[in-house]
């Protein structure tokens, strides 16, 4: 982690975060923080609870326990006189605004074009000009090198082109921090690159990034920091360049052996 | 082709009626259908359960049976729509049931993954399902719903059984008083089969439409 991003107040604080789904416990007790402009890396083998964790923070999943934090706020909680009130999920939309998400599945919009697909939302939640935000969709095309497709449906397109189009989508609200979820499993590894050339731009720029990865490579290359789960909870952390490079637990040893294979 | 000329005002009026009460009919049990759809694949056990029963019994039943339920039996327990109000009411209640599994199974084939990027980009359910969702089932429900309309129209002959003067009523009023059955007949047959084609070449002109621009990719 670079000096300047340690001093800075955390952007996100999970502190004791528990959730289970169907009498399993997912995640038993999870807390890191994340300062802004740091790029977090959460690694670890299916079932670990990356994903879910992942979703917890931007209350896709509503922890059953712990807090997360959001620029010095607990998020899913309002305090109405001496005691705390969960939110309802109309009045978490407000917070998952700020928070960009994508999707190891693209999940694009598949009746509306990649211009449609970006200024959907910009549009109708944040209640902006359809030609202010084209304006803006159109230099994010640009950015994502997606200029050409601007009137292509998504099964037009292949499946890096459709994830560079959901990464516009999700940057075209503005997100201070955003979340990845496996973004490049689903592609041919032809097609990796150029997703992940788009993430390392914006984890360059300076964007808040929080990435469930097993491109080794790139957490290496790109991540301030590395969460290493097993099992529902943080097994090991640190900087990439040390846990990556020498794993202190066998399950870390196990994992980086079966994925660097 | 005198007791046609004579006849062509009835024959006239009772085609008319068959439409404006196939539009009536269609128009109801399509938005009805469409809203219990999303009912039961959001409302959980409680209302999808009654809803499948619902649909289970009326695309079971007979249309005849339904249409002198309507007729014979509302009134007893003082509900009295007279034929027209019994037949569109019939007709009603069965293609409701039958929209209903129309749009149910369009409402599946949405790829629910999408609500998870709709609810992080902060849209609502009501927005999710108004800009994202229904454009989906609309697309995905069209040709099965032409089908069943283009398929639906001819069953509205059975209204004549509840003393509705539609065109099979006339027809066979007109029989009575002329010896020509066969060309009566005809005349009757064109009739739904003009109706029936229109609905068939819009069925076919929407579902290319819609297959060309969405066709590959609604789930993937």
């Amino acid at each position: 982690m670079t000096i300047a991003a340690a001093e800075k107040s955390p952007i996100l604080e999970v502190h004791g975060v528990v959730k289970r789904l169907g009498g399993v416990d997912i995640l038993k007790g999870i807390n890191f923080t994340v300062a802004e402009g740091s790029v977090v890396a959460i690694i670890g083998a299916s079932g670990s609870g990356k994903s879910t964790l992942l979703r917890c923070l931007n209350m896709l999943i509503v922890p059953d326990d712990g807090e997360i934090v959001w620029k010095g706020q607990r998020v899913g909680w309002v305090q109405k006189g001496s005691t705390w009130v969960r939110q309802k999920e109309k009045e978490l939309l407000g917070y998952r605004t700020q928070v960009g998400m994508v999707f190891q599945s693209f999940n694009l919009f598949p009746q509306m074009t990649a211009l449609e697909n970006i200024i959907e939302a910009p549009m109708t939640v944040l209640g902006r000009k359809r030609s202010e935000i084209e304006e803006e969709a159109h230099a994010l095309l640009r950015k994502v090198r997606l200029s050409h497709r601007v009137k292509a449906y998504p099964h037009q397109m292949s499946g890096g082109e459709q994830q560079r189009v959901a990464i516009a989508r999700a940057l075209a609200m503005k997100p201070k921090a955003m979340l990845f979820d496996e973004v490049t499993s689903a592609l041919d590894p032809e097609l990796k690159g150029e997703v992940l050339t788009v993430m390392r731009e914006l984890a360059a720029e300076g964007m808040t990034m929080i990435l469930v990865s097993h491109e080794m490579g790139f957490v290496r290359h790109v991540a301030d920091e590395v969460l290493f789960m097993h099992q529902g909870i943080v097994k090991e952390r640190g900087n990439p360049s040390d846990v990556l490079v020498n794993p202190a637990s066998a399950e870390l040893q196990a994992f980086l052996q079966r994925v660097t294979d | 082709m005198d007791v046609f000329i004579a006849q062509f005002p009835r024959f006239l009026d009772a085609t008319w009626l068959t439409i404006w009460m196939f539009v009536l009919v269609t128009t109801v049990s399509t938005l009805i259908g469409a809203t219990l759809a999303v009912l039961a694949e959001w409302a959980g056990k409680p209302v999808s359960l009654p809803l499948s029963v619902y649909s289970w019994v009326f695309r079971g039943l007979p249309e005849l049976i339904v249409l002198l339920g309507c007729y014979l039996a509302l009134p007893a327990i003082g509900l009295d729509l007279g034929s027209v109000g019994s037949a569109i009411l019939g007709f009603t209640l069965v293609g409701i049931a039958f929209q209903l599994e129309i749009f149910r199974a369009g409402l599946n084939a949405v790829d629910k993954r999408i609500l998870e990027a709709t609810r992080a980009l902060g849209m609502s359910w009501w927005l999710t399902m108004r800009r994202v969702v229904l454009p989906q089932v609309i697309r995905i429900a069209m040709p099965a719903w032409a089908t069943f309309l283009a398929g639906n129209v001819k069953i509205f002959a059975v209204a004549s059984a509840v003393a509705v003067t539609e065109v099979m009523a006339v027809t066979r009023q007109a029989i009575a008083v002329s010896d020509q059955p066969f060309f009566l007949i005809m005349v009757a047959a064109s009739i739904y089969a003009a109706i029936a084609s229109i609905l068939m070449v819009l069925e076919a002109v929407l579902s290319r439409r819609f297959s060309t621009r969405y066709g590959l990719g609604l789930r993937r």
